[in-house]
């Protein structure tokens, strides 16, 4: 029988958070209540990233993301233990973590297709040659050697012995 | 050749110091069977790192009365006469020796043998100083009495004029107000080649100016090599970004520019909420409490209780509490301690009283 160790409401739950997730999630209410670009806007715009490098209006200069890349990675790990990974501002180039990244990621070609040893590339088309090879030697034999081969071949046809 | 000698230069054979120590210990040992007996020491030389240099380690000084606590004279009082610095270790006046073979250039005024006596070096941690204490009587009459410090403790320093430097106060451990002064060095003896002191410390030069120097101009220059490879060493041509900054005057008051910056930071800062909405609670709480509370994983709920906020507190709390039952302990076993103290005496006095003064 499992035993379960929580029986929290939203309040307890969302006080059992690590303090950066509540600190985050103080400034930065999740999606529903505030939406946030996917791309890189202005500084002070309504749905600023904080996650991306924005632009700011006066200097026109990229400032660097409010959040670093660690203290990112940091807060994603967080959410993902706590289930609550899909409330969190999107990363920059569409970057993904833990299963999602796996999933998302393109196959590449070398998995898809492997290169092989030269033997392997080329052995059907050597095996195909060798049976074609094989069907014709008898012409090809008849025509180096002469129709007195021909001839050869045919009474050996005849004589070969059968059981009846 | 001596050893400081080798040292500094590369030239007079390789620097033992760079090798690695078991290496170094056989080319110790190699020299070692080389030599007579009488030209090294008995015990292996310590590596200069590693040599006392300060009173602390030490411990005694030449001049001090020591009690020896090891070798054929244990419980003796002597004296010791000087410091064996390549080895760490003492020469007292009354030493175990060694019967050893000298060479004749190193025969001695009077000397009519080759073999003589050598005396033994000791650690200083085979040795207690001894110090003097005055005894009072009850009638009042003063009596002198020699005490063996058991260890010493170096707390607090003076200048020593006789010494010449700060010297430490050498007190005896866990009776710290008992200091046993460090003995007079014997004056050196001045000799044709030796400075008086009085024109050591006669001043001859008195600077006109602190900000321009009197030497004359390009001096400095004309003691260096015209022809140096990298010049640029000592002919620098340029001022570095940190050297102008700090020669630049810092720009008082502020441009607009950083006004306009400083003053968007203070709207950032007071537009950022400092206590998440109810909203925000509802949404995220109620995501979280689904996940916590489907928890079967123990190792997952402690992981989660030692994250939560409220965990440090906890921590502490717990230390303290801890703690506090320590103290309690110590105080009890100090009050137990004084009363057997206290009952102790009571019984000693009555016991001398009626027996007299025992010494065991």
């Amino acid at each position: 029988m499992s035993t379960r160790f929580f029986n929290l409401n939203a309040q307890q739950a969302f006080k059992k958070l690590p303090m950066k997730l509540q600190n985050f999630f103080t400034r930065y209410p999740p999606s529903p209540i505030r939406s946030y670009a996917n791309k890189p806007t202005l500084t002070n715009a309504p749905d600023a990233n904080p996650f991306l490098s924005n632009i700011h209006p006066v200097t026109k200069t990229f400032h660097d993301p409010i959040y670093s890349l660690r203290r990112q990675s940091e807060l994603y790990k967080l959410a993902y233990k706590f289930g609550i990974v899909d409330l969190m501002p999107s990363l920059a180039n569409g970057k993904k973590l833990f299963a999602e990244k796996y999933e998302s990621k393109p196959v590449l070609r070398g998995v898809l297709r492997p290169k092989g040893h030269k033997w392997e590339r080329t052995y059907d088309d050597r095996m195909k040659r060798l049976e074609e090879g094989m069907a014709k030697a008898d012409d090809v034999l008849i025509q180096y050697r002469g129709s007195k081969y021909k001839k050869r071949l045919e009474k050996r046809k005849e004589d070969k012995r059968t059981w009846f | 050749m001596s050893n400081s000698l080798r040292n500094l230069s590369k030239r007079y054979g390789a620097n033992l110091e760079r090798f690695p120590f078991f290496l170094r210990k056989m080319f110790d040992q190699m020299s070692r069977e080389a030599q007579l007996p009488a030209l090294s020491s008995e015990v292996a030389e310590v590596p200069m790192k590693k040599r006392f240099n300060k009173p602390e380690q030490w411990k005694v000084e030449v001049g001090d009365r020591v009690l020896m606590t090891k070798g054929k004279y244990r419980g003796h009082v002597t004296k010791v006469l000087a410091l064996h610095r390549p080895t760490n270790r003492l020469f007292l006046e009354l030493a175990e020796t060694k019967k050893m073979v000298v060479p004749k250039q190193f025969w001695q005024p009077g000397q009519s043998t080759h073999v003589i006596d050598y005396p033994r070096t000791v650690h200083p941690d085979d040795v207690k100083v001894v110090g003097t204490a005055i005894e009072r009587a009850e009638d009042g009459t003063e009596r002198e009495k020699d005490i063996a410090a058991d260890q010493l403790v170096f707390k607090g320093e003076y200048w020593d004029a006789d010494y010449g430097k700060m010297m430490p106060y050498r007190r005896v451990r866990f009776h710290e107000n008992i200091i046993i002064p460090w003995p007079r060095p014997e004056p050196e003896e001045e000799c044709s080649f030796s400075t008086p002191i009085e024109a050591a410390e006669e001043r001859t030069y008195l600077p006109k100016c602190l900000v321009r120097t009197d030497a004359p101009e390009g001096i400095v220059e004309s003691l260096r090599d015209p022809l140096i490879k990298r010049r640029y060493k000592w002919d620098k041509q340029y001022i570095t970004r940190s050297e102008a900054k700090k020669l630049r005057q810092p720009e008082m008051p502020f441009s607009d520019v950083k006004k306009a910056m400083f003053a968007e930071r203070a709207q950032i800062r007071a537009n950022t909420p400092t206590e998440p909405s109810t909203e925000t609670i509802e949404l995220v709480g109620k995501l979280v409490a689904d996940r916590l509370n489907s928890v079967t994983d123990p190792n997952f709920a402690a992981y989660v209780n030692s994250v939560a906020p409220d965990a440090r507190a906890k921590k502490i709390e717990a230390r303290e509490k801890a703690k506090m039952i320590h103290d309690e302990k110590i105080r009890e076993a100090q009050e137990r301690n004084k009363i057997r103290r206290r009952t102790e005496a009571k019984y000693k006095s009555r016991s001398q009283k009626r027996n007299g003064n025992v010494v065991f």
